[in-house]
């Protein structure tokens, strides 16, 4: 489903992404871990083409993303992305948010794309904010809210970039019960994250970045049961600490 | 008494005023429009766009609105282009173009700031969600525009409305033009332009009182 | 277009002659801007000053002059300016038109850079006139060696942004007869009937001159200007920005 070839990238002198190879098969849950300045970022922002890369191969979902000329709107609609800052329009309300891409790039008719948008609210557990500015959403709801428009796309592969960063502790939990539904479904998601126990609970695999390579990239019993990697391990023990 | 000599010439004050207010009007449309316009080139992803904005803004901020309003009312008849076969109509147009084209590089300048000011996460959110650059424009970055650029362009609006007297510098029998014909012909210079003077405020203090008010909310707002 | 007419613009007597325009046009902004300065500095102060009596009349000849018309103020001087002055200077006194330009032009200017001013001053932080006063130093002395020398430093790009506005207001200062830029050249078109080359002429020397002022004023360093100050100087920058 996504396909990684030794793939480069600078920033000015920063080597963030350096030679990577990675695929990810259908219904994968892939959890991206590493200290920050790592690259993981990076990584997933290129799969949507928010990145260029400079060298290599990248196929999402039989599309070259770095063929020149390639339509980036059309992968785009396949590949859903959520954000640290969750980035919500705040000119629309909850239920607008989610509307807006099926109207204008679905084309989908009002009614149609309302009762669908009101589905994957209620989906999240926040069907009763649907008219509210995004002002007026605790951190968590808005983080559901930005699922929930990611969703309304249809993707077929999900990005989370550090879907919980910004988010109290409790909010972090609703957050990712919403994601672990989703990887019960059976979506093709890559999440970037510090949260050990989604890893551990909803993961196929963990990939582990420092420097801009992949460090390691187990399967995540294993990762947790033994890091093969030094650096894997000492950067497990400080991250499970707190 | 000042403003009593309006009643006496109704015709060249309060249809002045009027005058005023419709080349003003005219003007601010064409200068959202067009400022707008420009703004969307200053920002474009291709750089010939950008450069062409920027030609733009720069030419008409740094040139004067008059030698702008002459060539629209002498130069542009003379390689054929006419803004109507009827000379008071076409002079009345150019005057509204002229200030069309000089605020509408003002306006753009603002709106560039509010394109700019919006968060860069919100441009990726909507690219993300596979929507166009032309959507994302659109449906994201423009209405987030909007809030910040009220108050700015309410302060171009003044600029505009007193801009154009400048119009009577090509004959257009706005406000100013009236009240120098008064002059002419009653050689009651001081209420004359007293008159004209209320008028004008009349016009632009309460357009000021309530960009003030808009500034303050919003200042509050952030 | 006429062709044949764009040699002129290398004739030495033509030159001359916008050259002449040109120098009254600097005149013209330089007096004006010399009026306006002080005059500026004190309505600044007046708006600020604790005195109703000064305060007040400050605000309204601020507001006043700002909500006006500058060509109605040019105006106005060219066709009474004279009389104004002949209970003070005697009864043939007779107003040159170019100080009636320049007096149009301050009274809108002084205005304009009032604000400008007052805008840098209030923006310093209240702890600079504390402090000052708390040295014992009176107020006309935390004026003077205090608050005004931080706040003019800081308004320098303002103000001269302001003066771009005064150069490209003093080709309506044409209209009552001042041979300025603008006006040399409507001389010229009308003998030789090519206003569009003429014009654009013309725009590129107003071009220049201001292109190179305003580029000038925003490569200014004059250190962090205040949010407050910055709000207060774009509102002014697009109310004021006549023609």
């Amino acid at each position: 489903m996504i396909e990684f070839r030794d793939v480069h990238k600078h920033f000015g002198p920063l080597h963030v992404l350096n030679g990577i190879d990675l695929s990810v098969a259908e219904r994968e849950v892939v959890v991206i871990i590493g200290p920050s300045g790592s690259g993981k970022s990076t990584l997933i922002r290129t799969i949507n083409g928010l990145e260029a890369i400079e060298s290599g191969t990248l196929v999402v979902n039989g599309i070259a993303v770095h063929a020149e000329h390639v339509d980036v709107n059309r992968l785009r609609k396949d590949v859903g992305m959520v954000f640290q800052s969750f980035n919500l329009f705040p000119h629309l309300t909850a239920i607008e948010n989610v509307m807006l891409a099926p109207l204008k790039v679905r084309k989908l008719g009002r009614s149609e794309a309302r009762d669908r948008a009101m589905r994957l609210l209620e989906k999240v557990g926040i069907p009763e904010k649907a008219d509210a500015p995004p002002a007026r959403l605790s951190g968590g709801q808005q983080q559901r809210v930005a699922i929930a428009r990611a969703l309304a796309m249809e993707p077929r592969i999900m990005l989370f970039d550090e879907p919980t960063s910004a988010l109290d502790a409790e909010m972090i939990r609703e957050v990712l019960d919403v994601m672990r539904d989703l990887a019960r479904e059976g979506m093709t998601m890559l999440v970037v994250t510090h949260e050990v126990g989604f890893a551990r609970e909803a993961s196929n695999r963990v990939v582990f970045m420092d420097g801009g390579r992949i460090i390691e990239d187990s399967p995540t019993r294993e990762f947790f049961a033994a890091p093969r990697e030094e650096r894997a391990k000492q950067f497990l023990s400080k991250v499970i600490r707190h | 008494m000042p403003g009593a000599i309006a009643f006496q010439f109704p015709d060249l004050f309060f249809g002045g005023l009027w005058v005023t207010i419709q080349i003003s009007a005219l003007g601010l449309a064409g200068a959202l429009v067009i400022g707008t316009a420009v703004a969307l080139l200053r920002i474009s992803p291709a750089a010939p766009l950008r450069w062409l904005g920027a030609a733009y803004v720069e030419f008409f901020r740094n040139t004067p609105l008059v030698v702008q309003l002459f060539f629209l009312f002498l130069g542009l008849p003379l390689v054929g282009l006419r803004f109507s076969s009827d000379t008071f109509e076409s002079i009345f147009r150019a005057a509204a173009t002229g200030m069309a084209l000089y605020h509408g590089a003002y306006v753009a300048e603002v709106v560039r700031g509010g394109l700019l000011g919006v968060d860069k996460g919100q441009i990726e959110a909507a690219r993300s969600l596979g929507l166009s650059y032309a959507q994302m424009l659109r449906y994201v970055q423009l209405p987030q525009t909007f809030r910040a650029v009220v108050p700015p362009v309410g302060n171009i609006a003044i600029a505009l409305v007193k801009n154009t007297s400048l119009a009577s510098t090509i004959g257009v029998t706005e406000l100013l033009f009236g009240a120098e014909i008064v002059e002419s012909r009653t050689f009651r210079a001081e209420e004359s332009f007293a008159t004209a003077t209320l008028l004008y405020l009349l016009l632009t203090i309460p357009l000021g009182l309530a960009v003030n008010y808009l500034e303050r909310r919003l200042l509050v707002a952030r | 277009m006429r062709p044949d007419t764009w040699g002129m613009f290398v004739d030495p007597a033509i030159l001359r002659f916008f050259g002449q325009g040109l120098l009254e046009t600097l005149s013209i902004a330089a007096a004006s801007t010399l009026l306006s300065f002080p005059a500026g500095l004190l309505f600044a102060l007046g708006r600020l000053s604790r005195r109703a009596w000064i305060r007040w009349p400050s605000i309204a000849y601020i507001e006043a002059i700002r909500a006006l018309p500058v060509l109605l103020l040019i105006v106005y001087f060219g066709i009474k300016g004279s009389t104004l002055f002949r209970p003070l200077f005697g009864s043939d006194f007779d107003l040159p038109r170019f100080w009636a330009g320049v007096l149009g032009l301050s009274l809108y200017t002084s205005a304009v850079l009032a604000e400008i001013i007052r805008a840098g001053i209030v923006s310093l932080p209240r702890g600079q006139a504390e402090a000052a006063r708390a040295l014992g130093l009176s107020y006309a002395q935390s004026l003077r060696h205090v608050i005004l020398p931080q706040a003019l430093r800081l308004m320098v790009p303002a103000m001269m942004g302001q003066l771009t506005t005064v150069i490209k207001d003093t080709s309506l200062v044409g209209t009552i007869g001042v041979f300025e830029l603008l006006r040399q050249g409507r001389t010229i078109y009308t003998q030789f009937f090519n206003p569009i080359e003429v014009l654009l002429f013309v725009s590129l020397v107003y071009f220049v001159v201001c292109f190179a002022l305003s580029q000038g004023s925003r490569r200014l360093e004059v250190g962090r200007v205040p949010r407050i100050a910055q709000v207060k100087v774009q509102e002014l920058q697009l109310r004021d920005q006549a023609a």
